[in-house]
């Protein structure tokens, strides 16, 4: 179990060399509204694109971190066989899956910044093929920017898609690890059970073996015995 | 003159805050939603969020734990069909078929 779980940890460490942070998820949580808002505001600006070239940065930046973590958490549940403590490890570990997931998901702040920063991208790029108001050249210099910008976020953005579709197998691999163990538990449970009930067996045994030695020092002997 | 004011302003500081922390706080969990390939199904919704069923990868939503409902589109309206419960920092895997015009759902997780 543990050196399935280790192997799907490194290679998603190896292939993902980003994703989510507290930071963000607290800028998630508290303000996604006013930068899509500060967004809209400024057709003309390059914030979203910026906005969200940002916010993959940090995400890259805190994600060093929570991959030692994860990686300690792993090492952890290998050589650990308290099933408690295993399952006490496999859900802290879903926790921070969870937040990196939460952060990438199709409705979280960066996939949805993302898709407005291509979509503002694309946007630009129609304007200005339609705009009269520079040379060609220039047109041209604005074009093949906005172009590149386009292509690059696009790639972004498929990089989440690849970071959505891993952490939910991680996720995914984790909560029937951690399932796994807590059917672990309960046998353990059930055998811990099980010893007291014979343990109850024996007293109950040996309480019924004294009633009768005892009943048999108080029955008065039969004649001929 | 000022302080009814400012009052009223922390006030509003203070609610703003404790909407944001129930946000922070508010326990999620996922909903991965994939269309089994060969099936054509109508437009999906879950919650407020629209499900691009094309997306080979299938789509990944965060959702509030409890329980979920998938619905299609059809002549404007949404039509229930599946329901699940989400748990905390949990996936849940719904696979999308179709019988006849009518999607199906089979919960995995």
């Amino acid at each position: 179990m543990s050196m399935r779980l280790s192997v799907v940890l490194s290679r998603t460490r190896s292939a993902i060399r980003w994703p989510a942070a507290l930071v963000l998820l607290l800028l998630v949580a508290v303000a996604p509204r006013p930068a899509f808002a500060e967004a809209a505001d400024k057709p003309d600006a390059v914030t979203p694109v910026e906005e969200f070239s940002r916010q993959l940065d940090e995400l890259k930046k805190t994600f060093k971190d929570l991959n030692q973590r994860i990686d300690a958490s792993a090492k952890l549940i290998d050589g650990e066989t308290d099933p408690a403590a295993s399952r006490q490890e496999i859900a802290e570990l879903r926790e921070l899956v969870s937040s990196l997931l939460g952060a990438v998901a199709d409705n979280g702040a960066v996939a949805q910044l993302g898709a407005k920063a291509l979509d503002h991208a694309r946007a630009k790029q129609k304007a200005l093929a339609a705009d009269t108001r520079y040379t060609p050249e220039q047109r041209a210099f604005l074009l093949g920017q906005w172009e590149r910008l386009a292509r690059e976020t696009e790639a972004a953005t498929k990089e989440l898609d690849d970071a959505r579709t891993r952490f939910a197998g991680v996720l995914r691999l984790l909560q029937t690890n951690d399932d796994y163990v807590g059917e672990l538990m309960e046998i353990r449970q059930g055998t811990e059970a099980l010893r007291v009930v014979r343990d109850l067996a024996k007293q109950i045994h040996d309480a019924s073996d004294m009633l009768n030695n005892f009943i048999n020092t108080i029955t008065p002997p039969r004649p001929g015995t | 003159m000022m302080r009814p004011l400012l009052a009223g302003a922390a006030g509003v500081g203070v609610a703003v805050l404790a909407l944001a922390l129930t946000h922070w706080r508010e326990d999620t969990g996922y909903v991965e939603i994939k269309v089994v390939p060969g099936f054509v199904v109508p437009p999906l919704v879950l919650g407020s969020a629209r499900i691009d069923t094309t997306k080979s990868e299938g789509t990944v939503l965060r959702e509030r734990v409890g329980t979920a409902t998938l619905a299609y589109e059809r002549f404007g309206e949404r039509v229930p069909f599946c329901e699940f419960a989400v748990r905390k920092n949990r996936i849940v895997t719904i696979a999308v078929t179709a019988f006849g015009r009518d999607p199906r759902c089979k919960v995995q997780g």
